[in-house]
């Protein structure tokens, strides 16, 4: 004990010194993340980013590292590469509104209503499906959807005429909602338990109504919760280039989809960084917009 | 406003006071259990218009329910609460002429001082012109007027404080609950907000229903006192009264401090500081003295007073204190012999 105290040992000593020199400390404790972040994460967007402005030789098919504004203008004006662009970010939006939509009362119950127990069961069952592997849960969702699926099977087994769903990109949206809708609840969830019951209860006593208790109280303080749960639902459908191979039909490309045919086919890196730049700087503007309406502020 | 000091009978008397005019609210047979416990156990109560009333009692006595029972945040097992006659029970928290003030102020943090005071005139739909005036008025009246811009997270508790009860009082509400509304905060604000709350209370003339644990601030603010045990009450009566005269033990042991003697017909209660001490037997012998011998076990000198721990030779242990004008007895050695005394006219006796 003696030992330890008096600061002879070797970690002792250690200790100590970063005891006088609180800089170190800090230096130790952040620099290992800064040069990851560094080396191999902003290192890899810039390369990206780089890339994007070189161009293909048509011929042989060779990497030309000469500047050019080429990619960007024909992402910009190519309407096939708008209409991808556009159904991307469209696709995006609807998912985030539908997962707000259906997270919200669910994560409500488990915050505010739910005992202990049940509420410990439902987050288990609302996490649960992320231990499972993305790819078995999309093409479980194919066999739902598709013509002779479980869907339709059940749907004529009740006398209902069946839903021809499969393969569109109503099939997608189903599919997306469902992916990634634990990313919603549970930031939503911590964010409505965070708030003190005693606000429900100022709010009715100063002669607010149930809706004036939502939209004035609990909706505004939720909001860092939907507005965190928004950022992964919005930017990992942006991102996504398998569920619309497995389950959207002939018109459902993403900008994934471009980017990886354009990496893998057709051998156009260049182009493919260009258009990956797409969901980059929407991402950008969307939390530039979030930080201006003060979701931040709140978090 | 004024009250009477003779207003130490029974808790309730229906005849005399229930159907009187100048009662506000009425609480009749009011019953809430929770899990296993009965919180609240068949409560009759009376509160006069403008009055400052308190509910006084230990932390699970049932007090903070029954106030939360007439906020309408719980609901009643059994009985009424009527407001000028009107049945409460069936209303919601929004539909009740009541407000109330938060233990931990409960302003909400994403709102401006201005428009957590607004947000009751607004629920009432009030004109945007009448808001303004009113939010500015209540301001004033709790001496934050230059702070209506800043959030609740930029001001002191008391300042918080303040801005919890001009958030209640701006709505002008027929009765005012205030639930253990200083507890958060220290001595000398305290101090300062109970002078205040109480010049607000008459300047307003709205009725106050207190809920507090502490005896001096039930005591020293209240124009009645009910004092809680256990989901009942023990008694009713103005400060000063349920000081001197106490109805229980309950009351007798919860309200200051007092040693209780059974001497043959009477049961006494003795307050410290009506107790006197004496080196000689002969000291109490005039009209309506009564006194026994005993041993002095502590004497524990706190400047104003010294209190006195003193052994009976029948067995028990009073305390008294003394003001330290002379220095008599605070020379007295630990062991020393010496004699209690009271007098009939300033000890009291409980019912037996």
């Amino acid at each position: 004990m003696a030992h330890a105290v008096s600061g002879t040992g070797r970690a002792g000593r250690l200790g100590s010194l970063l005891w006088r020199r609180p800089g170190l400390s800090l230096a130790g404790l952040v620099l290992p993340p800064v040069a990851w972040m560094g080396l191999i994460y902003i290192a890899a967007l810039a390369v990206l980013f780089i890339a994007a402005f070189w161009s293909v030789d048509d011929f042989t098919g060779e990497i030309v590292r000469n500047w050019t504004f080429a990619n960007f203008q024909e992402v910009a004006t190519s309407p096939i590469y708008q209409k991808i662009a556009l159904r991307t970010v469209a696709m995006a939006a609807l998912v985030t509104l539908t997962d707000a939509i259906l997270a919200f009362p669910m994560a409500y119950f488990m915050a505010r209503i739910a005992g202990p127990r049940l509420r410990l069961a439902l987050i288990t069952a609302v996490v649960l499906p992320l231990w499972s592997s993305y790819l078995a849960r999309v093409y479980a969702w194919r066999l739902i959807l598709a013509h002779d699926g479980v869907l339709n099977w059940a749907l004529r087994g009740l006398g209902l005429p069946g839903a021809e769903i499969g393969y569109t990109n109503t099939a997608m949206w189903i599919v997306f909602s469902y992916i990634w809708l634990p990313f919603m609840i549970m930031p939503v969830y911590a964010a409505l338990e965070r708030i003190p019951a005693n606000y429900f209860e100022a709010s009715q006593d100063l002669g607010g109504r149930g809706m004036r208790t939502f939209l004035k109280v609990v909706l505004p303080l939720s909001m860092p919760g939907l507005v965190a749960g928004s950022i992964f639902t919005f930017s990992l459908t942006l991102g996504d280039y398998i569920t619309p191979v497995l389950v959207g039909g002939p018109g459902s490309d993403f900008i994934g989809n471009v980017v990886y045919a354009n990496v893998g086919v057709a051998n156009n890196i260049p182009f493919a960084a260009a258009y990956a730049t797409v969901p980059l700087v929407l991402m950008a503007v969307y939390l530039w917009l979030a930080r201006r309406v003060g979701a931040f502020d709140v978090m | 406003m004024k009250m009477t000091a003779q207003g130490a009978g029974i808790g309730i008397d229906d005849e005399a006071t229930g159907a009187a005019e100048g009662v506000l609210l009425s609480i009749r047979g009011l019953s809430k259990g929770f899990k296993g416990m009965q919180a609240v156990k068949d409560l009759d109560l009376d509160i006069r218009r403008g009055e400052f009333f308190t509910m006084l009692g230990p932390s699970g006595s049932g007090k903070t329910t029954t106030l939360r029972l007439i906020a309408g945040f719980e609901r009643p097992d059994a009985g009424t609460i009527t407001l000028d006659g009107q049945d409460l029970s069936r209303r919601a928290p929004f539909e009740r002429d009541v407000n109330t003030v938060f233990q931990d102020y409960a302003l909400f943090p994403h709102m401006s001082v201005a428009e957590n005071i607004a947000y009751g005139l607004k629920a009432k739909k009030l004109p945007k012109d009448e808001v303004a005036t009113r939010v500015a008025e209540a301001l004033r009246m709790v001496q934050l007027g230059a702070q209506g811009e800043r959030r609740p997270d930029q001001l002191s508790g008391g300042q918080r404080q303040r801005v919890g009860l001009a958030r209640a009082i701006v709505n002008r509400p027929r009765l005012l609950l205030l639930d253990e509304p200083l507890g958060a905060l220290d001595l000398k604000l305290r101090q300062d907000m109970q002078m205040e709350l109480k010049q607000i209370q008459e300047s307003l003339g709205i009725t106050f229903l207190y809920v507090t644990h502490d005896q001096e601030e039930a005591l020293s603010m209240s124009d009645r006192v009910a004092v809680f045990n256990d989901g009942r009450i023990e008694q009713v009566a103005a400060p000063a009264d349920l000081y001197e005269r106490p109805e229980t033990e309950f009351v007798a042991g919860f309200v200051g401090t007092s040693s209780i003697l059974d001497r043959g017909e009477r049961r006494w209660v003795l307050r410290p500081e009506k107790l006197h001490l004496s080196h000689s037997s002969g000291t109490f012998t005039g009209e309506g003295w009564h006194s026994e011998s005993g041993v002095l076990a502590e004497s524990v000198y706190a400047g104003i007073f010294t209190r006195h721990i003193i052994r009976l030779d029948r067995g028990e242990t009073v305390v008294a204190v003394e003001q330290n004008r002379r220095r008599y007895i605070a020379n007295a050695r630990r062991g020393a012999q010496v004699w209690v005394g009271w007098h009939d006219g300033e000890a009291y006796a409980l019912k037996r």
